[in-house]
C-alpha cells in the first residue's frame, strides 16, 4: 500500500443502513470490514473509496479508531460514484485507499469542554470524534460534551441509531434542530446559526467543532466568534474535490494549502488566513 | 553546476553513437514535425532533428503521460506493475531540462511518492540542448534560467557549427561520453560567447521578488480584467513543462477495469466542482487567479521554487494571448505599489 | 475604405457609445503580445479606445464572450462572421437583440501568422454583416459557394484515403477542448463529454474517444455554425477540423437552402421542421 498510494486494498461490505428517510433515500452508512487489517487512522481523516469501473471518491471515516476490526462510511448519492456505491449490497466489495490527510487535534481538546455543530450529513466526521471521546477509555479526558445536530427535516436526519447510545453517556447533552416546522416535532426550529446564541453555551473552556455545507460552516463559525469563541477554538473539517489525497491532483487546495494533506481539519485561525475558496 | 567534462561530437558521427546507445537505452528525441518539432521515440537517428526552437508538447509526458494506466483490476485483484525502460532523452531546451527538478517536488516528497513517475524519471538520463535563438514568448532569462543551462541534467550540448560542445555533468554523462575527443579551449568560450550573446537577447522582464505575499496577491484587483479574454480551454496547462493535474478514469472492459490518470486542468469548471453543484471556483476569474499563484505564490511556498520556466508555450499557444508575462509583471507592478504605500 | 478607415471609424463609434453611456463595455482587439496577431480586448473607458485596432489578424470569435455578458450593456466590434454569430445566438434565445450593439466590420478575410489567408476566409461567401447597428466599411459584393481545398482535397479520396486523412488528424488531438471553448456554439451548461451519468465519452487520447468528442461536437453544430473557423484556428495541435464543420453547413445548405445566422426571425434548420423539408436527411 505505501509502496504505491494510488493502489487501492479491498473492503468488503458488511453493514448498510438506510440513513435518511427523505423520498430519494439519499444517505447511507456503510459498515467495511479491509482485507488489509492494518488501517491506522485517526478521527478526521478520510479515505478513497473505489468502485472499479466506475471510478474513487473521498469519504471521511465516519468510524472512529476505537470501533475496531471496521471501518465506516457515511455516502450522500450525489454523483456516479456515490451512485454505484448506494447500490452495493452486502459482501460486495469495494477498494480504499488511505487513511488521508491530518486529523482532530485531541491532545489540544484535553479537559476541555466540547461542542459539537453538524448540519445534515455534516455529522458524519464529527461522529468519528464523538464516538473516539466518547469512548469508555476517553471519556474521562474530556469535560462536558454537547451534540447539536442540525438536518433539514427529520426525515433528513442521520444516525439517529445513534441517539439513544450518546443520551446514556454522562455529562452529555444531544441537541435536535430542524429547518422547518413538522407535526409531531416539539424540538428546536430554525438554522444552527441563529439557534445557537441562545442555547446557553459558554465560549469558557470551550472547543467548538462543526461540519456542514459550506454556507453552514461560514454561518455557524461566524455565530461561534460572535459568542465569544477564540478562532482556534473554533475547528472545521472541509470537503473538497480530492482525486488523489496525495497532494499532487491539483484542485483541492484553498491557496497554498491542500485540503488532502494540510487539511481536510483546520481551526478558524488557520481558515482566517486562507483566501475564501471553499 | 561542475561539469566533469568539456567533450566534441562531430554532427555526422552522431547517428553513429545514438545508435550505440540503443543497444542499451530507449532514445527519445525531437523530429521534424509539420513546421515544428516534436518529442518521439527514436527508431532511425537520422530522424533526430536538433534546431532552435522548442516542440508544442513538453517532454514531461515522458514522465508523466497524458493518460496512464496505474492498475487493472482483474478478478477482483488489483495489479500495478510498475517498470521502466533505461531511456535517454535527448535535445531538450534548457527550460525543459529545469522543468524536471520543479517537477520532482510534487511527484517524489516526504508526503507520498509517486511510483509511476519516479521509476521513469530515475531511468532517464536527460541530455540538454542549448537554445541559440530565443523563441517568441520565452523569458527563461527572467526566472533565473539561462538559454544554455547545463544544470539538473547530464549531458548539455551546444550546437558550434559542424559539431556539438558536450559538457559532461553526471556520472551517467559521462559514461554515456566515453570515447569521444575533448574539446579544445576555444570551443568551450566559442560556446559560451554563445550563451552570453543569447543570455543579453533575453534581458529579464520583471524582478520576481517583487510579487506581492498570496493575501494581496489573491485579492489584487487585476485579477477582474486579466481573466476577461481567457475562453477557458485547457491549451496552456497542457503545453506547460510544469503544470501536474490529474484526474482518475476507469475503463471497464470485458472481466478487466483499468484505472488511468489523465491529465486534467484547472482551466475547466468541473475541476473543482463538486458533486453537490457547490464550486469553489465558480468563474473563470478564479481559475485564471488559481493557474498564476499556483505557479508564482504556492508553490514557491509549498516547494521553494516556481512552478514555472519560462519555456513561453503558453504565450504562443494560448489562442486569445493570455500572457503570463504580461500578469507577472502586472502582479510585480501591484506588488510594488502596496510595498511602497505601506511604507 | 481600407483597414485603416475602419479601424478610425469603429474607434469614432466605440468612443461616441462609451462617452454617452450607451454601453457598458465595448468587446472588441487589441495588438497582441505575440505572434503578430491580435487579441480580445474589454474596454470600459474611453480613455483605452486608443488600443482597438481592426486589421487582417482579429481572428477572434468575440461572440462567444457575449454569452458571458449577459444582462450587460455591451459593444461587439464584429467581422461578418462575428455578427452572424451574434444572430444565431440571439435566434436560440441567448440575449436579446437590444442588449448588443454590433459595430459590424466588412471582412475580406483574416490571416495567419505568414499572411496566409485563412481556409475558412477563402470561401467565405458573407463579407458583410448581415444585422448591424453600425456598418464599418464598403459593402462587398456576396460570394460565390467555394469548395474549400481541403474539402476538394477530401471529394477527390477514395474512402480509406478519407478514413486515413480523418484519423491522422483525430490522433493528433491533445483534447484541450480550445475548439470547444472557442465555438460560440458551445454553451451547453454541461458538455456531453463532461458528463458522467451516464458517461458518452472518455477523457483520454485514445483515437475512439477523440473521434467520438469531434463528431458529437461538430453533429451539434450542424445547421448553426456559420462556418467562422475558430475551431481549427485556436487549436495547439493543427488538427483539420473545420472541414468537418463545413460538411455538415454544406449538406443543411443543400438540404434546407440554410444558411446560419443571416436572420433574425428564422430557425436553425435542425429546429424547424416542415413538410415540404428535403426527406434525403432521414433515409440516408
Amino acid at each position: 500500500m505505501l509502496n504505491n498510494p494510488f493502489a487501492p486494498i479491498k473492503g468488503t461490505v458488511v453493514d448498510i443502513k438506510q440513513e435518511t428517510k427523505t423520498d430519494n433515500n439519499d444517505i447511507k452508512t456503510f459498515k467495511v470490514i479491509l482485507e488489509d487489517g492494518d488501517f491506522d487512522y485517526r478521527p478526521g481523516q478520510f479515505a478513497e473509496v473505489s468502485m472499479f469501473g466506475v471510478g474513487e471518491a473521498p469519504f471521511c471515516l465516519t468510524s472512529s479508531p476505537t470501533q475496531r476490526g471496521y471501518v465506516e462510511f457515511s455516502i450522500k448519492r450525489a454523483g456516479s460514484v456515490t451512485q454505484a456505491i448506494h447500490s452495493l449490497k452486502e459482501g460486495d466489495t469495494i477498494g480504499v485507499r488511505g487513511p488521508f490527510g491530518n486529523y482532530f487535534p485531541i491532545e489540544a481538546m484535553e479537559g476541555k469542554k466540547l461542542l459539537f455543530v453538524a448540519g445534515g450529513i455534516g455529522l458524519a466526521p464529527l461522529r468519528s470524534l464523538i464516538n473516539y471521546v466518547t469512548d469508555e477509555e476517553h471519556r474521562s479526558r474530556f469535560s462536558h460534551i454537547t451534540i447539536f445536530s442540525a438536518a433539514r427535516s427529520t426525515a433528513d436526519m442521520t444516525f439517529t441509531w445513534e441517539y439513544d447510545r450518546w443520551k446514556q453517556i454522562n455529562d452529555l447533552d444531544v441537541k435536535f434542530a430542524i429547518d422547518r416546522p413538522e407535526t409531531g416535532w416539539d424540538g428546536m426550529v430554525g438554522f444552527p446559526h441563529v439557534l445557537l446564541p441562545d442555547m446557553g453555551i459558554s465560549p469558557d473552556n470551550t472547543i467548538a467543532v462543526t461540519c456542514g455545507p459550506p454556507i453552514m460552516i461560514k454561518s455557524v463559525s461566524k455565530a461561534l466568534t460572535d459568542m465569544g469563541f477564540a478562532p482556534d477554538s473554533i475547528i472545521t473539517t472541509l470537503e473538497m474535490r480530492m482525486t488523489c489525497g496525495l497532494g499532487k491532483c491539483g484542485r483541492c487546495n484553498i491557496g497554498h494549502r491542500y485540503v488532502c494533506i494540510d487539511g481536510p481539519v483546520f481551526t478558524m485561525a488557520q481558515l482566517n488566513e486562507m483566501p475564501d475558496e471553499y | 553546476m561542475s561539469v566533469i567534462s568539456y567533450k566534441m561530437l562531430q554532427k555526422a558521427n552522431m547517428a553513429d553513437i545514438v545508435n550505440r546507445w540503443m543497444k542499451d537505452y530507449d532514445v527519445i528525441a525531437p523530429v521534424k514535425y509539420g513546421m515544428a518539432m516534436e518529442f518521439r521515440h527514436i527508431d532511425d537517428p537520422k530522424r533526430i532533428y536538433l534546431s532552435d526552437g522548442n516542440s508544442i508538447k513538453t517532454p514531461k509526458e515522458f514522465f508523466f503521460p497524458q493518460n496512464d494506466e496505474l492498475f487493472e483490476v482483474r478478478d477482483g485483484e488489483v495489479q500495478a506493475p510498475i517498470s521502466a525502460k533505461p531511456t535517454i532523452l535527448l535535445g531538450v531546451k534548457s527550460c525543459d531540462v529545469t522543468s524536471f527538478p520543479v517537477m520532482d517536488k510534487v511527484f517524489i516528497n516526504e508526503h507520498y511518492v509517486d511510483p509511476y513517475y519516479k521509476v521513469r524519471r530515475y531511468n532517464t538520463i536527460v541530455i540538454g540542448y542549448a537554445c541559440n535563438k530565443p523563441d517568441d514568448g520565452g523569458f527563461c532569462t527572467t526566472l533565473g534560467i539561462s538559454p544554455a543551462h547545463n544544470e539538473q541534467c547530464d549531458m548539455f550540448w551546444h550546437d558550434i557549427g559542424d559539431a556539438y560542445l558536450i559538457d559532461v555533468v553526471t556520472q551517467n554523462g559521462s559514461d554515456l561520453a566515453d570515447g569521444l575527443p575533448d574539446a579544445s579551449q576555444e570551443d568551450i568560450e566559442a560556446a559560451y560567447n554563445a550563451r552570453e550573446a543569447i543570455e543579453a537577447m533575453m534581458p529579464p522582464e520583471f524582478d520576481l521578488a517583487d510579487l506581492p505575499d498570496e493575501k494581496t496577491f489573491f485579492e489584487a484587483p487585476f485579477w477582474n480584467e486579466v481573466y476577461q479574454r481567457c475562453i477557458g480551454c485547457g491549451t496552456c496547462t497542457y503545453a506547460c513543462s510544469t503544470c501536474h493535474c490529474f484526474e482518475f478514469y476507469d475503463e471497464r472492459t470485458k472481466g478487466s477495469v483499468k484505472r488511468y490518470r489523465n491529465w486534467d486542468s484547472c482551466m475547466y469548471a468541473l475541476f473543482t466542482e463538486h458533486a453537490s453543484g457547490h464550486n469553489p471556483r465558480p468563474t473563470q476569474k478564479e481559475r485564471v487567479r488559481q493557474r498564476f499563484m499556483h505557479k508564482f505564490c504556492y508553490y514557491p511556498i509549498n516547494f521553494g521554487v516556481v512552478s514555472c520556466v519560462g519555456c513561453g508555450r503558453c504565450v504562443r499557444q494560448c489562442p486569445t494571448n493570455v500572457d503570463i508575462r504580461r500578469i507577472i509583471k502586472q502582479a510585480c507592478d501591484y506588488g510594488r505599489e502596496v510595498a511602497t504605500s505601506v511604507e | 475604405m481600407n483597414w485603416e478607415q475602419q479601424q478610425q471609424k469603429m474607434r469614432d463609434i466605440a468612443s461616441e457609445l462609451l462617452t454617452n453611456g450607451k454601453v457598458d463595455m465595448i468587446i472588441g482587439y487589441e495588438q497582441a503580445s505575440v505572434n503578430g496577431k491580435a487579441a480580445p480586448a474589454f474596454i470600459t473607458s474611453p480613455e483605452e479606445i486608443q488600443t482597438l485596432v481592426w486589421n487582417d489578424k482579429c481572428e477572434n470569435m468575440l461572440a462567444k464572450y457575449a454569452l458571458r455578458y449577459k444582462g450587460k450593456q455591451i459593444a461587439i466590434v464584429a467581422k461578418a462572421c462575428d455578427a452572424r454569430a451574434i444572430v444565431g445566438l440571439m435566434v436560440e434565445h441567448q440575449f436579446p437583440r437590444e442588449q448588443i450593439v454590433i459595430i459590424g466590420m466588412v471582412c475580406p478575410g483574416m490571416t495567419d501568422e505568414r499572411g496566409r489567408i485563412y481556409e475558412s476566409c477563402q470561401v467565405c461567401r458573407h463579407h458583410n454583416p448581415p444585422v448591424y447597428d453600425h456598418f464599418v466599411g464598403d459593402a462587398m459584393e456576396e460570394g460565390e459557394y467555394k469548395l474549400s481545398p481541403t474539402m476538394a482535397k477530401i471529394d477527390a479520396m477514395t474512402p480509406d484515403e478519407r478514413w486515413a486523412y480523418f484519423t491522422s488528424q483525430m490522433k493528433k488531438c491533445i483534447r484541450c477542448y480550445s475548439c470547444r471553448q472557442a465555438c460560440y456554439l458551445c454553451y451547453c451548461n454541461k458538455c456531453f463529454v463532461d458528463r458522467n451519468q451516464p458517461r458518452w465519452v472518455a477523457r483520454t487520447t485514445d483515437l475512439s474517444d477523440n473521434i467520438y468528442y469531434h463528431l458529437g461536437r461538430i453533429m451539434h453544430t450542424a445547421g448553426r455554425c456559420v462556418q467562422c473557423g475558430a475551431c481549427e484556428r485556436v487549436c495547439p495541435m493543427d488538427l483539420k477540423i473545420w472541414y468537418l464543420a463545413q460538411k455538415v453547413s454544406d449538406d443543411c445548405k443543400e438540404l434546407y437552402d440554410y444558411d446560419a445566422g443571416l436572420m433574425l426571425d428564422e430557425k436553425p434548420a435542425l429546429a424547424d421542421y416542415r413538410l415540404e423539408d428535403s426527406q434525403k436527411a432521414f433515409v440516408d
